[in-house]
């Protein structure tokens, strides 16, 4: 299956909804320390073949950590930047032209960005310095703020079926979540006792949530009863960096880690752990799961590489 | 810090997280954590005076190894090392293993000696502790012991004069006394303050004493005494040591502020031999091991060993080292103050113990509560051990968690706090006679516990209650399991039957509590038809139980059948259909309130936690009303108070 080399470190990578060939990546020079980023806009081959064409790139003056396509607009991509910048690029305008739009709000780094599938019409930032915003495309500054969490927000992921509804998770050891038609977080779970770096909602039980820590697991939670996760999924070396839920089946889950493996899961079996890649060579930092082609994974990491490749077959094979 | 430098700290706490701290950290369980399963002590008599006077060091600690064996009927084999904790003792490695073997221990069990003055007895304790933590031995007793009356203080030997030239060894050489008075001095405390600190030690001793606190501390020893002191082969007469001997009753700062000065030759001379620590025998004795072995040779689990710390100090001033061993400790295990239940801190004068409480800001209620070594004596080597054994048995008595014990220690300058976290939790369940409830704050818990307040208003019945760790599954776990195969809360053991019967269903507890604790039918009725009643309702309600659980759902088949449940509850106390309005479920005419109403109410009056608004209940005001009437009653509200709550109460919580 294709790969493709970027110049700096991988941090992140999106699956367009709209077209099934194409992804976007976020790089970070430097490890996203100190330095440049860049985006790269990818198209599969729509034959087998290992090129991967780049259909556009843009610089940015420090690191991108994360991005999130549009659900409205197939040419806008959402980007979370490490100078705490929100940046909204547009695929149909010139490189001279974009970014269209960006947002300085965030006094530390911006870390994840999520569009809402819902309403299509707004996206969540959540960033270092503790917050999460809500930001719409026609407004020049954030609709609300929501700060509670009191350490590093990694993760703000809306659920998939209730528009005003999202979950944050952060280093506070805690996942918040929210309505945002309420004042502040409608729950607030200590879900795990190391920093959390990622969260995401199952597609299909809209009451269902992962999260994945530095503690080195994945738990399943039932936000009608968070006391106890119905699951708890060991199986990565070292902190789980990003969880994700299928779009395409109620149990399968992937994630990557620090170990610098990609995971698949299914949390609904008694051997969760489904299945294992190792195709990174350093810390695996991004993956996704395409919504358009079942089983279609693409992950990237600190190893200057993105994969894309179809569940079950080898990465590296081509 | 830079933006570089703070996002690589970020990431590279993402690869080394830091190890958890604070209290939730420090109440976890490990299995290989350090646990005391054994403590206890001597009684604590004065030197030369009292009845351990003629009791060598050796007999102390067999005496004190003999007692953990018998009470914690530990495998001898199993310990593996014993340490020593013994200041003055010229030979006390002689003494250690001597003793050891004499108290029955088979040869494989090793022993040493620690000694850091005052501090000895916890550095026993830490030795022990320390040795288990690194792997080396599993299992293995600190004892804490001295013998002043034997082996007397002779005071500083002579060094060599390069050695004693430098200006802190001078210090460091002076007597006790001495530092005691610098203290006072350096920190403006006064005699008043001192003298009213030491009647307050002797005040906690007494009442602890009277009330039989110490009474779990306290091992018998028998030994013998010489009928004449001045005669060292004369005659020996058997003795049994039961109790303390240096606890004065009603002393107070009035009489002790008539004692004169002890160290008249240094300013400002307020130490007296009534506000200094007593010269006094006595030995204490700990067991560790690591808690899965604890828990595989069914060793209860008084405490946790949780970590400790030393620092050095000017010798001049060396009383003052719990002012920064403490917050020393509180900062590595990332506790605050306020998180501690307990402090056992040596008084080896008043002049620090003064000080010490006030620069630490300790609540007098937390701080030494059995009084210290101003009432009880100061056997060198015995007090840090001593403390522990206290505290343990303090923790036990007011069911708390957490303590924290320090010592001053003398001529070392160093100063040593131990911090110990007890499992407020029953291991094992141990059900006393009577009732005993199970639950959590959920609606079905919640029924049963409004019974329970019923019934105690009306009849005085007694009950004990545990808290339920829903979050841990405590629920699942096999001994809950016996009580309740399905595996929910609540369960009621009725232990006044024996055997002991368990009730699980929370309908079933109400009829079970109802026919067995409730002769007077003041929740019930005599006739069978209202009882028929009461049951009809129960299980009207006990069958629409789920359907209101799920209705969380958002289903609206299920919010549907959830009103229509809630409509028929409404045409049954409105009379909709046979004219008769009612007060209660149950019972004829207007009704009586009973345990029907028990079992229906805490679910009926959630109804906003299941998604419903007042606007959707206002279709039924006779509902309405009846929650509101019930919600008024004492027995409701004691039964649905906080008290109920593992959030609240987690004093409570069972949990393994």
């Amino acid at each position: 299956m294709p790969v493709f080399k970027t110049p700096f470190n991988g941090y992140s990578v999106k699956f367009s909804p709209f077209y099934e060939s194409r992804l976007a990546v976020a790089t970070a020079q430097n490890f996203g320390i100190l330095g440049n980023g860049r985006i790269h806009v990818l198209d599969l081959p729509s034959s087998p073949s290992p090129q991967i064409s780049e259909l556009a790139s843009y610089d940015t003056a420090d690191g991108v950590y994360d991005l999130a396509w549009s659900e409205s607009h197939e040419s806008l991509l959402v980007a979370a930047i490490a100078d705490g910048s929100i940046k909204i690029y547009d695929l149909s305008l010139p490189p001279t032209s974009n970014p269209i739009r960006s947002f300085l709000e965030h006094s530390r780094e911006a870390h994840s960005a999520d569009y809402n599938p819902v309403r299509r019409d707004s996206f969540l930032s959540a960033s270092w310095d503790d917050s999460v915003k809500l930001w719409t495309l026609d407004r020049p500054t954030s609709v609300r703020t929501f700060k509670e969490h009191a350490y590093c927000v990694y993760s703000a992921v809306w659920n998939p079926r209730h528009a005003d509804v999202f979950a944050s998770a952060s280093g506070d050891c805690t996942l918040r979540v929210w309505d945002v038609r309420e004042p502040g977080s409608t729950m607030i779970i200590p879900a795990h006792d190391f920093e959390i770096l990622s969260c995401d909602w199952n597609k299909y039980d809209d009451c269902c949530i992962a999260t994945a820590s530095v503690d080195k697991t994945i738990k399943v939670w039932d936000v009608r009863s968070y006391r106890v996760p119905i699951s708890v999924l060991s199986g990565h070396g070292y902190a789980v960096r990003k969880v994700r839920f299928s779009p395409h089946r109620q149990g399968l889950m992937v994630s990557c880690s620090y170990d610098m493996t990609v995971c698949l899961w299914d949390y609904m079996l008694e051997d969760a752990l489904v299945g294992r890649y190792d195709h990174h060579t350093e810390f695996a930092v991004g993956v996704d799961m395409s919504v358009l082609v079942e089983g279609l994974l693409a992950s990237t990491g600190w190893d200057e590489l993105v994969y894309v490749w179809q569940n079950g077959t080898d990465p590296r094979a081509f | 810090m830079t933006t570089a430098q703070s996002r690589l700290s970020a990431l590279t706490s993402h690869l080394t997280p830091p190890p958890p701290t604070g209290k939730a950290a420090l109440l976890r369980k490990a299995p290989d954590d350090v646990v005391i399963t054994c403590a206890l002590r001597t009684p604590l008599t004065r030197a030369r005076k009292g009845p351990l006077r003629d009791t060598p060091l050796e007999d102390l600690v067999v005496a004190t190894l003999a007692a953990l064996r018998a009470r914690s009927a530990v495998d001898p084999a199993a310990v593996e090392d014993v340490c020593l904790g013994n200041v003055l003792h010229p030979a006390a490695n002689y003494v250690a293993r001597a003793a050891v073997l004499a108290a029955g221990f088979p040869v494989t069990t090793a022993a040493s000696v620690a000694n850091r003055w005052c501090s000895s007895g916890l550095l026993a304790v830490q030795t022990i502790a320390n040795q288990i933590r690194a792997g080396q031995i599993a299992c293995g007793i600190a004892v804490g012991a001295e013998s002043m009356s034997g082996t007397p203080d002779g005071g500083a030997p002579r060094l060599s004069a390069r050695v004693a030239g430098h200006g802190k060894v001078r210090d460091a050489q002076m007597p006790m006394g001495w530092t005691s008075e610098n203290v006072a001095a350096e920190f403006g405390v006064g005699r008043e303050a001192q003298d009213g600190f030491a009647a307050r030690s002797q005040g906690k001793a007494e009442r602890a004493k009277r009330e039989g606190w110490t009474r779990d501390e306290i091992v018998e020893v028998e030994t013998e005494v010489l009928v004449d002191p001045a005669k060292k082969d004369g005659e020996r007469k058997r003795v049994v040591v039961t109790e303390d001997d240096g606890v004065r009753p009603g002393t107070t700062a009035e009489g002790l502020g008539k004692i004169r000065a002890a160290f008249p030759q240094w300013k400002p001379s307020t130490t007296t031999g009534g506000n200094a620590s007593q010269v006094t025998d006595g030995a204490a004795g700990l067991l560790l091991m690591r808690r899965d072995l604890a828990e595989r040779m069914g060793q209860p689990i008084l405490a946790k060993f949780v970590g400790a710390v030393v620092v050095g100090l000017e010798p001049k001033i060396m009383g003052i080292g719990p002012t920064y061993a403490i917050p020393k400790l509180m900062e590595k295990v990332g506790l605050e103050m306020g998180d501690v239940d307990l402090f056992e801190i040596n008084e080896a004068f008043s002049s620090m113990g003064v000080y010490c409480q006030q620069k630490l800001d300790i609540p007098e209620e937390k701080f030494n509560p059995r009084g210290g070594a101003v009432a009880l004596g100061h056997p060198l080597g015995c007090t840090g051990a001593r403390q522990i054994v206290t505290a343990l048995s303090e923790l036990k008595r007011r069911n708390e968690k957490i303590a924290v014990t320090s010592i001053d220690s003398r001529h070392t300058g160093a100063e040593h706090g131990i911090l110990l976290s007890r499992p407020v939790v029953v291991e094992r369940l141990t059900i006393d006679k009577g009732l005993h409830l199970l639950t959590e704050a959920t609606p079905n818990g919640k029924k049963v516990q409004i019974y329970l307040e019923e019934l105690k208003i009306a009849y005085g019945t007694a009950w004990t209650t545990s808290l339920i760790d829903l979050e841990t599954d405590e629920q699942k776990k096999p001994w809950f399991l016996r009580l309740n195969v399905n595996g929910r809360i609540p369960v009621l053991v009725d232990a006044s039957q024996s055997p002991p019967v368990s009730v699980m269903e929370s309908s079933a507890i109400l009829v079970y509590l109802q026919e067995n604790f409730d002769g007077n039918n003041h929740f019930g009725f005599g006739t069978p038809h209202e009882r028929s009643q009461v049951l009809q309702w129960l299980f009207f309600w006990h069958a629409a139980t789920p359907v209101q659980g799920q209705t969380r759902r958002q289903d609206a088949r299920l919010r549907l059948e959830m009103l229509r449940i809630y409509s028929v509850l409404e045409h049954h106390l409105s009379g909709k259909y046979n004219g008769v309005p009612r007060d209660y479920l149950a019972g004829d005419g207007s009704g009586k309130y009973s345990i029907a109403d028990m079992g229906t109410w805490p679910h009926v009056k959630a109804y906003r936690s299941v998604g419903f608004s007042d606007a959707d209940m206002t279709p039924f005001p006779k509902l309405l009303s009846w929650i509101q009437a019930i919600s008024q009653r004492p027995g409701v509200i004691h039964g649905i108070s906080d008290k109920y709550d593992s959030e609240e109460n987690s004093a409570l919580v069972l949990r393994n």
